[in-house]
């Protein structure tokens, strides 16, 4: 079949959708999967929804958050006035006393936006949950389909921010695994299981926080040049356009202000946007030579 | 392992209809699905319709649907099954059929066309390109992309909703957006091409739900959703949903 071949154009036949087009082959069976295809998105769909049962609970409850020197994740920081005093941990009364719900549910929206939005977790609940689709090859249950278009998903395109609220946060768990290392009288020098159950906590936070994907496009991904290279052709300067001119790097000065990864090819930023690093990347290259 | 004797479900049929039927078919150590269906047509059903070239995993010909996962027919070894176990093949099930395991594929080429190509840096002449290896690295993993077809196959977004293939490129074209976009060298920019826009408002990448079924069959391998897709989203989220990178823009002078 030539590359140049159009499409036939689409009969629609009332009824027919999906794997059951009409154009397709003829097969009855909405899939012909024979493996365990729903074991991974219903253990995944009963391990979410026990977790969120058991988050909810905890959230509304208000009550045995705070057994010194320890505090539960999901109520630090704290910031309301009806929160238990807990010497030198992150209780701030940012919202006085007119709150009178749980004080978890004024910091739990950022971590759970954080995983609602996951590129990671979409996965996980749309398979789980929604059958959007159940298991690869497996036909779904939906007539229509518009994913991530129209509102409410088109909202996942804010994960950025909530990545953004979610260090922080972390930032303050860390705070409170140092705090941990006290006993119950506030004493430091203390480690308890608590205290490792904390280090592990804010490992696995951490981890997850930095291996986000919109972390990864902040931090340099969504450039279609390395650090290293911008830097080289004027701090972020488009190489297109540049003039291109191959150099050797001989003195030991320069060699060591390379990155292992380097060669000695290098470009020549053009005149208009030599800056800052480019500039002494220069001044680096006459001292080479 | 000996030679046993295999039990096999192979769809035959054309556009009008068609069916499953039942062979029992041979089966030697180290054989793979498209030994099978080769001795089928050699033995048996001699008109059954292949579509085959390299018998090596490279041409993207031979993809089928192996007990409902689609699949190479020559990269899936007859030692993964069980002697017992029957083993369905039929053509890819989100394509037009043509005739038993030959599906019409034009839909992909289409696709391809509506892509626009890598603009050359003006000014540096083709044996002129020098990109650093790091650099490279990224797009050349699309660049393995055999073009089986098997993700745009698998991909739910249109196997499940004929009616979206109008207006969604699907996994493997997304993917060549994307690479085309981590190109240091491509000067779309500079040719009125936003790349990143266009994924988002005539590829239609909003509706991939990263539900990683096209990087689970793909054959080469390549991290479709985490290496193409996800960055590509986050790149059309620069220019379509976030209003501090816009902010940044303007106050930077930053091309838009």
């Amino acid at each position: 079949m030539a590359t140049g071949t159009e499409p036939q154009p689409r009969t629609d036949v009332p009824g027919a959708h999906g794997v059951h087009d009409a154009s397709r082959a003829t097969i009855a069976a909405r899939h012909l999967r024979t493996d365990r295809w729903w074991l991974a998105p219903a253990a995944t769909a009963a391990g979410l929804l026990a977790f969120v049962v058991y988050s909810t609970w905890r959230a509304f409850a208000n009550a045995d958050y705070y057994a010194a020197p320890y505090v539960s994740p999901f109520y630090s920081p704290c910031l309301a006035e009806n929160c238990v005093p807990m010497k030198g941990g992150p209780n701030w009364e940012i919202f006085g006393s007119w709150w009178g719900l749980s004080p978890a549910l004024l910091i739990l929206v950022f971590p759970l936006g954080f995983r609602l939005t996951c590129y990671y977790y979409r996965k996980a609940y749309y398979r789980g949950f929604w059958a959007s689709p159940p298991a690869c090859a497996v036909a779904e249950p939906h007539r229509k389909y518009t994913g991530e278009t129209r509102f409410p998903l088109v909202l996942q395109n804010i994960h950025r921010y909530f990545f953004y609220a979610a260090v922080p946060v972390a930032g303050i768990l860390t705070y409170d695994t140092v705090l941990a290392f006290r006993d119950e009288t506030y004493a430091w020098g203390h480690m308890g299981l608590g205290t490792l159950v904390f280090l592990v906590n804010i490992a696995l936070i951490w981890a997850y926080t930095f291996s986000c994907h919109s972390c990864r496009h902040i931090v340099g991904a969504g450039s279609s040049t390395s650090p290293s290279t911008r830097c080289a052709t004027g701090c972020g300067a488009g190489s297109a356009g540049s003039t291109p001119i191959t150099w050797r790097s001989p003195g030991p000065r320069w060699s060591a202000s390379r990155s292992p990864t380097s060669t000695c090819t290098c470009w020549r930023p053009a005149p208009s946007t030599t800056r800052g690093c480019s500039r002494r990347l220069d001044d680096q290259m006459k001292g080479a030579r | 392992m000996s030679g046993y004797t295999a039990a096999f479900e192979v769809w035959r049929g054309d556009a009008d209809g068609g069916q499953l039927e039942d062979f029992e078919v041979e089966v030697n150590e180290g054989e793979v699905v498209l030994d099978i269906i080769h001795r089928l047509q050699a033995t048996r059903v001699p008109d059954l319709a292949v579509r085959w070239n390299c018998k090596a995993g490279k041409c993207g010909s031979c993809s089928a649907e192996i007990n409902g996962r689609p699949r190479l027919m020559c990269m899936t070894r007859m030692s993964v099954f069980s002697r017992e176990e029957t083993v369905t093949v039929t053509p890819l099930r989100a394509f037009p059929v043509v005739r038993d395991l030959v599906t019409d594929v034009s839909f992909n080429y289409a696709k391809a066309r509506e892509v626009p190509a890598f603009v050359p840096p003006p000014g540096v002449a083709a044996g002129d390109y020098r990109m650093q290896q790091i650099d490279v690295e990224r797009p050349q993993e699309f660049r393995k992309c055999i073009e089986c077809f098997l993700c745009q196959n698998t991909c739910h977004v249109v196997r499940d909703h004929e009616e979206n293939k109008e207006s969604f490129a699907g996994p493997r074209f997304l993917m060549r957006i994307a690479e085309l976009d981590m190109h240091p060298l491509d000067a779309a920019a500079g040719a009125g091409v936003d790349r990143r826009k266009t994924a988002q408002d005539e590829h239609g990448l909003g509706y991939c739900n990263i539900t990683k079924c096209c990087t689970e069959v793909c054959p080469e391998n390549i991290q479709i959703t985490d290496n193409a897709l996800i960055p590509l989203k986050e790149r059309a989220a620069d220019r379509k949903y976030d209003p501090l990178v816009r902010l940044g823009n303007k106050i930077f002078r930053r091309p838009e």
